[in-house]
């Protein structure tokens, strides 16, 4: 037995609204190393590294930016001045904004936590996708949907796919004697990838056409997805944190880690 | 069965018409091959067939096509896939599912066939292509001949009546192509489908078909027996071209029939293989891992030469390990040990300019090499990237191909000319060797014929050339070296004549129809009979 597709969708959803809600660092890193786990222990075979890894990278990034912005651009906050960077002089009507200047321990350690969260939002719904297959997620869509159950399917089939014309593309561009890596190589590779990746969606959206989708209104299932005890169970922990949970004390935090671990269970119980 | 009336089609924005007042009939149980020059509508006559053009391509159409009774104009494609099943060009794109039979059960699933219906039908479909070994496999992990049987399989087990396939066998090797043909040859035998299949290399399908359907211009079409088409036609594989040249009473579609016509020529003295020119490529006792480490070594042992001047082709079946062999020449292969050198050096401690000056290599897909938005920009960019007076790479694609106009798109180019826009690109850095993988895919006589002029050309200028590819035909003309890999090992190293003569599965046509003459293409044979 597998894990039901949508339990993966649902449980990110969940956490997602947890971390925002919360808008706690410890949280945050919490769920990410849940993720981490739950991608981990997932079997070879439904598991779609390569979507995940891009879902790591774009992390990553997110981070990254997050915190460039926090140290150049920012409202003056109060704490302890971790370093100073030459100021810039702005014209008068950008009042309260500013560039460079003094960095305060404030101002990083509240970056910092919110570019946990972008990390953690990009992650759970990176793993969730890399978890579940499109032809799962156009089943558990209705058909009368038509639009939504392609768009689905042409997300969860070409995200993987186009993390493999993106290493493809960079390797002809290596082949050229191009630099494959920093920022001026992205022209370069981003226009073939996003070329094939419109005209492989083309060919998807023809093929679900050409296969009869979304015309009967009635449809059946070769392998029904069940839906079992043991996900609703792995699930009301998550039910939980994102709605009941007010505050977060360090205890409370232990308890959220061990009970997020708890999702793990329909795989491991598989 | 299928009926075009007056038919016309045009896109929008276009000011070319695709298809212009065509009419024809395909009767119930044919098995029709449709074929013209690329870029001529084939591609579009078969979609038009179950309303793919132009319900999802946009376009307009006027006048009547008929599948069945059923009308192509006025209902969706999916309305018609209880009666027309498609194998899409190229298969990994149209799959929705990643497990074989989920594959195969979702055009059932979403027509809404009983589980019970369902469930016998796939058993019958995986006996019927021999898959029930993979039923459970992730189809990515498949090779190109399995993936097209999935296909296949996924688009018949809603038993329809007719099956289009659009080029099914250009992306394998001649053992997985014959199995896919005769696949399709029985199952129009046995359930009386109507099938229509667009393929350029006849020398695979002409003995399997009933009727051709040519297209020589946008309304000019001949539709007839095999024979009649083949007697007049600008395309016609390597054996109808030898009938040609020899002469014959009735033209033979099969070895069987040319070999009982009992034609003889005399025989052909080759000139001895001997390279003179200087040592390229040189790969001493290398061994290449996967990249998980529990399965077999990639490549095992291998070791060889290749000199300047020469054209090589590398061959085997899919999987085999050629394209790692390739990749080690310009250092992208996982060497666990041996030995590559190019032009005297290890090739992963070249620089970029060493590398573009050492090895022009064309990745399976030209256009990956290609990011600009027109012709012109893309040898402009080349001359920057590869410093060479301004104008340079344009003047080798003319000296290629002649004169294409520098304002249109990289992706309007047919297959040839695209592939010779990225060779331009690689050629203008001045590379001591060109390299291609599986150079071909999709490409008719045509443009074969001007890709043997091509690299011959670049040949000439002191280079060597060493190719990866499945197509016999283009080795016999082209290649005066072979090396045959199986299984990560290199099984043979001679010279062409000898190699694909020793398989029958890898000897090209005219070698089969005229055994042990020494000749191998129809100029050969001409050479055979002038004397020379």
């Amino acid at each position: 037995m597998q894990t039901h597709p949508a339990f993966f969708w649902i449980w990110a959803t969940l956490i997602a609204t947890s971390v925002i809600r919360l808008d706690n660092s410890l949280f945050s890193i919490a769920a990410v190393l849940a993720v981490l786990a739950m991608v981990r222990i997932a079997p070879e075979s439904t598991l779609r590294l390569n979507a995940f890894r891009l879902a790591v990278r774009l992390a990553i990034i997110a981070v990254f930016i997050r915190i460039s912005v926090a140290i150049l651009i920012g409202v003056p906050m109060p704490g302890k001045t971790l370093f100073s960077l030459p100021q810039l002089e702005l014209p008068e009507f950008l009042v309260g904004i500013r560039l460079g200047g003094e960095v305060t321990s404030q101002r990083i350690s509240g970056a910092l936590n919110e570019a946990l969260i972008f990390a953690a939002l990009i992650l759970l719904f990176g793993a969730a996708n890399s978890l579940s297959t499109p032809t799962k997620i156009l089943k558990v869509i209705p058909q009368r949907l038509y639009g939504v159950g392609v768009a689905a399917a042409l997300a969860t089939k070409l995200t993987p796919q186009f993390a493999d014309s993106v290493s493809r593309i960079k390797q002809a561009q290596f082949l050229r004697g191009q630099p494959a890596s920093g920022f001026r190589s992205w022209r370069r590779i981003g226009t073939p990838v996003l070329e094939e990746t419109l005209s492989r969606s083309l060919d998807l959206a023809s093929s679900l056409e050409a296969r009869g989708y979304g015309i009967k209104r009635i449809t059946t299932r070769y392998k029904a997805e069940s839906w079992r005890g043991v996900e609703t169970i792995a699930l009301l922990p998550a039910i939980y944190v994102a709605t009941l949970l007010p505050s977060l004390s360090i205890s409370v935090l232990l308890v959220a880690i061990v009970l997020f671990l708890s999702a793990l269970a329909p795989a491991v119980l598989r | 069965m299928i009926e075009f009336k007056n038919v016309s089609l045009i896109y929008p924005n276009s000011e070319q018409t695709i298809i212009e007042n065509l009419s024809f009939k395909l009767d119930e149980g044919e098995f029709v091959l449709v074929i013209g020059q690329t870029g001529i509508g084939k591609s579009s006559i078969l979609r038009l067939m179950n309303g793919l053009v132009p319900h999802h391509t946009g376009g307009i159409l006027s006048g009547e096509i008929e599948v069945a009774g059923r009308s192509t104009r006025l209902l969706r494609p999916g309305e018609l896939a209880d009666l027309v099943g498609v194998v899409p060009q190229n298969p990994a794109n149209g799959f929705v599912c990643e497990i074989v039979e989920d594959e195969i059960a979702f055009t059932m699933e979403t027509l809404g066939i009983p589980v019970e219906v369902m469930r016998k039908r796939i058993e019958e479909v995986l006996d019927l292509l021999a898959l029930a070994p993979l039923r459970t496999r992730n189809i990515a992990t498949l090779s190109g001949g399995e993936q097209q049987r999935v296909a296949i399989a996924a688009a018949l087990v809603t038993q329809p009546r007719v099956l289009l396939l659009d080029e099914p066998t250009s992306a394998l090797d001649p053992i997985a192509a014959e199995e896919v043909l005769s696949i399709l040859h029985r199952l129009v035998n046995d359930l009386g489908l109507t099938v229509i299949i667009a393929e350029h290399r006849l020398e695979r399908v002409i003995q399997f078909v009933d009727r051709i359907l040519l297209i020589k211009g946008s309304g000019d079409v001949q539709l007839g027996e095999t024979r009649e088409i083949l007697l007049s036609s600008p395309i016609a594989p390597p054996l109808v071209e030898l009938a040609r040249v020899t002469g014959f009473e009735e033209l033979p579609l099969t070895i069987r029939e040319f070999r009982r016509s009992a034609i003889d020529i005399p025989n052909l003295k080759r000139s001895e293989h001997s390279p003179s020119g200087e040592t390229l490529i040189e790969i001493l006792g290398l061994n290449c891992s996967y990249k998980d480490a529990n399965s077999n070594y990639a490549l095992r042992d291998i070791s060889l030469e290749i000199k300047s001047g020469e054209i090589v082709a590398l061959m085997g079946r899919n999987g085999a390990g050629k394209s790692t062999l390739l990749k080690s020449l310009v250092g992208l292969a996982p060497v666990v040990s041996g030995e590559v050198k190019v032009l005297g050096k290890d090739p992963r401690t070249f620089d970029s300019t060493e590398l573009i000056g050492a090895i022009g290599y064309v990745p399976q897909e030209p256009g990956d090499l290609l990011i600009e938005t027109t012709v012109g920009d893309e040898c402009k960019q080349a001359d920057i990237d590869n410093r060479v007076t301004p104008g340079r790479t344009y003047e080798i694609l003319t000296g290629l191909v002649g004169a294409i106009p520098q304002s249109i798109h990289p992706r309007e180019l047919s297959e040839g000319q695209k592939l010779a826009l990225a060779l331009s690109v690689l050629l203008s850095a001045n590379p001591r060797a060109i390299v291609l993988d599986e150079p071909t895919r999709g490409f008719d006589y045509e443009a074969k014929r001007k890709l043997v002029g091509m690299l011959k050309q670049i040949a000439s200028q002191d280079r060597a050339i060493l190719l990866a590819t499945h197509d016999v035909e283009l080795v016999a003309e082209l290649a005066e070296r072979v090396l045959f890999i199986a299984d990560g090992e290199l099984i043979s190293d001679d010279s062409t004549a000898t190699s694909l003569t020793a398989s029958p599965a890898f000897a090209p046509q005219v070698a089969k129809a005229l055994p042990e003459k020494g000749v191998l293409t129809v100029s050969d044979v001409r050479r055979a009979i002038e004397g020379h």
